[in-house]
């Protein structure tokens, strides 16, 4: 099977304070990996760093993406090759529409592989179509993004996001977080119909619950800037009934 | 150069032509020149000691002489053929009226140069012209300062010409009229334009004003534009002003306008030199139920300095105003927005909003933004709020991790920081807005 995403021996800095402290893992394509860990673990800084956000000093190890050097990419050269991070605290942008925006988002992502971009009738087609399949009301491609967005909207909206663009690397950094029961059942079942072959999942947690849904491949343990454990969806389970502490321990 | 130097000389140039300057055998408009230029022997230019004027200095006004003569030719063909949109267009140069082009207008629009009207029908725009101690600053320690007025003291005695837009009752204009002050220069040359939209009751128009200074090469250019605006009960006009400058232009341009009851003025600027410039918009709601919304947006590059004032009175009970200012600015690039709300002591029921926000796109680059609110009155409802702030690091990530570069990114968010002033124009105002700061302004 082909290699996704392989990160060897990450160390990560932020204002001069180790995060990630040699870090590994490795996804496959099609595989959908659970990463899960205690507060202040790292968890959301390995997002941010594969997405390539500012302010995260990489100090050693390395990060492939298909074959490529990651670390080395622009952040949107990153997303139009396929990377994709649901954000844990979706961005408020007045001013934006949210479909110009999806819009706007898609056809740099084409332009870049040089692919065909999108005219406003067809991009409008499949937007209405992505909307339908997540039970989402078209009012929101008017409204300007995420603003005045409840926090199930949001997340929505991010799934919506990702459905559009397809991508082959999907980041859910705490996508879970802030959502009751319904809205992360919609939300579980957008990420899994994207599902297929070639895309493969990050998917950042605390909570059993939202595996339940989506049933990962695999089941990482995040502590002190690495993993400290590695296993299928048990894994998961046996955090519920021990803790963090108690697997952190035992290892 | 002294500033009482520079008074006396200005005196002296108007001692020289008055004569010449248009209207000389009307009594009115002779009168009214003759007390503006009396005022200015005492205000002089304004500097830095007045309160309007303290956020920089206007050295290139302060410091040089300007005459009024000039000998400048402008070749027009290199303007492109009006809109369809657009039922009239009135093209100044240096000041005065040298070509009006208009469709067949209906009947009861009045469109002309202001020299026209004096010649002609000088009965038509008496008491139009407003006097320049109208619009004296009354401080609240009651004390009437003259001293923001100087430039229109000064506009008042030397104006020769300008455009006068004149509707009849219930007369609705569709389309626009667009007003074109072109300036070049050879010499060191100051122009002051006079202009007069008057609307009866019920009528309603649009306007847009362009202003552009063309070249003056190692010169400068002071021109002054003060455009007095009377819109009768249930009248409606929507002005919109665009000012570009070069490195070497100090423009000045004041609207005074007088709203009576039911009356609408949308009011939109543009400022966006690369020289000096300013706009002071001053409003009187005089009767119940008007309304003004005031909205501007100031773009500034490299050493620009770029200024709205604004102050609505609010004179009339049930009177309502909006005012939505931003600005954005590069470089080293200085602006300013001083917007007041001032609500007299029988205007109950007022309700006035005033929201100021700037975008720093650069370390270097300053702005001023001084929000005032003088309520005399008792039952009002009035808001206002600034802001000043740089692109958000979050936003541009989260556009850019969705596959926006980083340069398209900085432009959606200055778009939609600015989107507030364009949401509500008129389809061909904001034609013409995008179009003038695209060939102005580079790549806003």
């Amino acid at each position: 099977m082909a290699i996704s995403l392989e990160i060897n021996d990450l160390v990560v800095e932020v204002a001069e304070k180790t995060i990630l402290n040699g870090l590994s893992l490795k996804i496959d394509s099609g595989e959908m990996a659970a990463i899960m860990g205690p507060n202040g673990a790292g968890k959301s800084t390995l997002a941010s760093v594969l997405a390539g956000k500012d302010g995260y000093t990489v100090k050693e190890g390395s990060i492939k993406y298909l074959g490529k050097e990651l670390l080395k990419m622009s952040i949107d050269e990153r997303a139009a090759s396929g990377v994709f991070l649901a954000f844990q605290y979706p961005v408020e942008i007045p001013g934006v529409a949210t479909s110009t925006f999806i819009r706007t988002a898609l056809n740099a992502q084409k332009r870049m592989r040089g692919e065909k971009e999108l005219d406003a009738v067809e991009f409008l087609k499949l937007a209405r179509e992505k909307a339908k399949e997540l039970e989402m009301s078209e009012d929101f491609f008017t409204r300007s993004v995420n603003v005045g967005f409840s926090g199930g909207e949001k997340k929505r909206a991010e799934v919506f996001q990702m459905s559009i663009l397809s991508p082959t690397l999907a980041i859910l950094d705490e996508t879970d977080s802030g959502l009751d029961i319904d809205a992360l059942k919609v939300v579980a079942k957008g990420v899994n119909n994207l599902r297929n072959k070639n895309l493969s999942g990050l998917v950042i947690t605390h909570y059993q619950r939202l595996l339940d849904y989506l049933q990962p491949d695999t089941v990482h343990i995040l502590a002190n800037g690495k993993i400290v454990k590695t296993g299928d969806k048990s894994l998961a389970l046996l955090l519920e009934q021990k803790g963090y502490q108690g697997i952190i321990e035992a290892n | 150069m002294n500033s009482q130097v520079l008074k006396e000389k200005y005196v002296e140039l108007y001692e020289e032509h008055k004569n010449t300057l248009p209207g000389k055998n009307i009594p009115w408009l002779e009168n009214l020149r003759e007390e503006a230029i009396d005022q200015f022997k005492q205000s002089g230019l304004p500097d830095t000691s007045v309160e309007e004027w303290n956020v920089y200095p206007y050295k290139n006004l302060t410091n040089n002489y300007f005459s009024i003569t000039g000998k400048e030719n402008i070749d027009l063909s290199e303007l492109k053929i009006k809109d369809e949109d657009c039922i009239a267009r009135l093209i100044l140069h240096n000041g005065s009226v040298v070509k009006i082009e208009a469709d067949k207008l209906p009947e009861r629009v009045l469109i002309n140069s202001l020299s026209y009207f004096i010649e002609n029908h000088p009965e038509i725009i008496e008491g139009n012209i407003n006097p320049v101690n109208k619009h004296f600053e009354t401080r609240l320690s009651n004390i009437i300062d003259p001293k923001s007025q100087g430039i229109v003291s000064l506009n008042t005695a030397f104006h020769k010409d300008g455009a006068v837009i004149y509707i009849e009752k219930n007369i609705k204009v569709s389309g626009y009229i667009e007003i074109i002050n072109l300036s070049n220069n050879k010499t060191n040359l100051m122009n002051h334009i006079r202009s007069l939209i008057i609307l009866e009751a019920g009528a309603k128009c649009k306007v847009i004003e362009k202003n552009i200074g063309l070249y003056s090469e190692d010169n400068l250019l002071f021109s002054s534009s003060v455009t007095d605006i009377n819109l009768s009960k249930d009248s409606s006009l929507s002005f919109m002003r665009l000012i570009a400058g070069n490195l070497n232009n100090t423009n000045v341009n004041c609207t005074h306008a007088d709203i009576e009851e039911n009356a609408i003025f949308n009011s939109t600027s543009f400022v966006c030199s690369k020289g000096d410039a300013r706009d002071e918009i001053r409003v009187n709601l005089n009767g119940t139920n008007s309304l003004v919304n005031l909205n501007g947006l100031l773009l500034g590059l490299e050493k620009s300095k770029n200024e709205l004032l604004t102050k609505v009175r609010h004179i009339a009970k049930s009177t309502n105003s909006n005012q939505n200012v931003r600005a954005i600015l590069n470089d080293k690039a200085r602006a300013s927005f001083q917007g007041k709300i001032r609500v007299e002591k029988k205007a109950d029921d007022t309700v006035a909003n005033m929201s100021g926000k700037s975008l720093l796109l650069n370390q270097s680059a300053r702005v001023n933004s001084k929000p005032e609110l003088e309520i005399l009155a008792d039952d009002v409802s009035c808001s206002h709020g600034v802001t000043v702030g740089s692109l958000d690091p979050e936003q541009l990530f989260y556009l850019s991790s969705r596959g926006i570069s980083n340069n398209e990114a900085k432009k959606m968010l200055i778009a939609a920081f600015s989107e507030i002033v364009f949401e509500n124009l008129d389809v061909s105002f904001k034609k013409n807005a995008q179009k003038f700061m695209a060939d102005y302004y580079g790549t806003y």
